[in-house]
């Protein structure tokens, strides 16, 4: 009973410890407003960050799921928002857009960052100049992205899908 | 300026800095509580206990980083991590990063510390002891060598050879990692009486026994190596004096007279320097000397209070499972 009283008490005290590291880790987030954050929804992040105009595609290839499955945002110190989109059938990420004031010098990686660039190729959007890297992502799987800038804002666009699939997701954030 | 400060935390040897000190901090806190709940008493199962805060956030970091490179990323911050210890560096109040410069204040006060209060002195004294003492030393005689090889019988191994130095103060260490010798001062010979000498001898034996100077050194040099961490800094003193505590436990199991392994402990009890005018080398010496004298009163109540002296059959299964709640837990600190 003596032994059992142990075990359980120290089950008890890695339980308190692993709640004190959680409370510890939630109080930078609720003291700091200007870090990374993860918006429930676009309206939200884009309410919250004061942003202008946030830009979305028009074109959604059919496989992918809507609204996106995370929206991370920053305030400073260059606003940011960066979107995720998961594959309806393998439940993955396999999209991402990320919109970054073009002087932010540390913007957030994508969850599809490509590991190897294969080719890149310089690429017209809607007569904006962009670049195209051929690319893949870790496992080796294809994952293309084009990068361009609009109003004083980047936009990179990583997509594990044709080159085809991504300028026309990548033209559709553009009305002309 | 953003930024070199934080950049600096995204790089191996920042996260390395970052991540190591919050994991001794854990490991500390879960080790010291396992002491208590466990009720571990015996000197030996404390000293295994605390060898955990000084090399488990060594070797980590680079252990987690090996298994799981994105470890350090944002995302495994976002999804599994429990503590980021990067966000609290990173809190920024009015454009300022005032925990960053705490934190660095702290990293350099504590190596600035190491450096030059215990990494020089110590060093100065490992080189130096046996230079001073080792050649100089004359035999002691064959009484001592028939103490001596009563004690090695009994430990069942070598017998060391001892060596008398002509020094005023009361001395006894050992030398030596593979070829082991006692050195021991004139004045011990006419302070101790034999159940005393026989206590001190055999004290120094259990350390021969124990490979002390080898486990001490390498100890050490894991402690220099994190000269940024503060944790390691006191570790390492409960650790010295957890391995004293051993070496007295093996000596009244050889002797069977905690008393007189007591009062050989009393003679090392330094006096405490005073004056009337303020100097600074005089409060040094006098914080050193107390700190001394604290670690030995300790020793020499414990052993007047008769112990615990008995080892039982040591817990592993207790002391797997808390090296595992460690590993598990400290793997999900950034």
């Amino acid at each position: 009973m003596a032994q059992l009283r142990k075990y359980v008490l120290f089950g008890i005290m890695i339980a308190v410890t692993v709640m004190l590291l959680d409370l510890l880790n939630w109080v930078p987030n609720a003291v700091q407003k200007d870090g990374v954050r993860k918006y429930k929804t676009i309206e939200d992040a884009k309410a919250s960050l004061k942003l202008s105009k946030l830009f979305l595609p028009s074109y959604f290839p059919q496989y992918l799921i809507w609204p996106p499955s995370e929206v991370y945002g920053r305030r400073k110190p260059s606003k940011m928002v960066l979107m995720h989109f998961i594959n309806y059938d393998r439940k993955d990420v396999v999209l991402s857009i990320m919109q970054a004031e073009a002087s932010d010098p540390h913007p957030l990686r994508s969850r599809i960052e490509p590991v190897k660039i294969r080719r890149r190729d310089a690429v017209l959007i809607k007569g904006r100049r962009g670049e195209l890297s051929l690319a893949l992502c870790s496992g080796g799987e294809p994952c293309n992205s084009v990068t361009w800038e609009e109003e004083g804002y980047t936009f990179t666009i990583i997509a594990k899908d044709s080159v085809q699939e991504l300028l026309k997701i990548a033209e559709s954030t553009l009305s002309e | 300026m953003y930024n070199i400060g934080v950049i600096f935390f995204d790089s191996y040897i920042g996260m390395y800095v970052l991540q190591s000190i919050a994991h001794s901090f854990v490991t500390l806190l879960i080790v010291e509580m396992s002491l208590r709940i466990w009720e571990v008493k015996i000197a030996r199962e404390r000293f295994r206990y605390r060898l955990l805060v000084l090399i488990l956030p060594f070797i980590m970091f680079p252990l987690f980083q090996m298994i799981n490179p994105d470890r350090g990323s944002f995302y495994f911050m976002e999804d599994s991590a429990i503590f980021s210890s990067s966000r609290w560096v990173g809190i920024q109040i009015f454009g300022l990063r005032p925990l960053l410069y705490i934190f660095y204040f702290i990293i350099g006060s504590v190596s600035v510390l190491v450096f030059l209060q215990e990494m020089v002195p110590i060093l100065r004294d490992w080189f130096n002891k046996p230079q001073e003492y080792g050649g100089q030393g004359s035999p002691a005689g064959v009484e001592i060598d028939k103490i001596v090889g009563e004690i090695s019988g009994v430990l069942n191994t070598a017998i060391p050879s001892v060596l008398v130095v002509d020094d005023p103060n009361p001395i006894i260490f050992t030398t030596g990692t593979t070829n082991h010798s006692i050195v021991l001062s004139k004045p011990l010979f006419s302070v101790y009486n034999a159940g005393e000498l026989k206590s001190a001898l055999a004290h120094e034996m259990a350390h021969i026994v124990r490979r002390s100077n080898i486990t001490t050194l390498l100890v050490f040099l894991i402690r220099i190596c994190m000269f940024f961490n503060p944790i390691p800094l006191l570790e390492f003193r409960k650790l010295v004096q957890d391995d004293e505590h051993i070496c007295d436990d093996i000596t009244v199991s050889v002797t069977g007279d905690p008393g007189a392994l007591a009062s050989a402990l009393k003679v090392f009890c330094l006096d405490v320097p005073h004056s009337d005018e303020f100097k600074f080398s005089f409060v040094r010496e006098a914080i050193e000397s107390s700190s001394h004298n604290l670690l030995l009163q300790e020793r020499i109540e414990r052993l007047e209070n008769n112990g615990p002296f008995d080892y039982h059959p040591y817990g592993w299964g207790r002391y797997a499972l808390t090296l595992a709640v460690i590993i598990g837990l400290n793997y999900y600190v950034v």
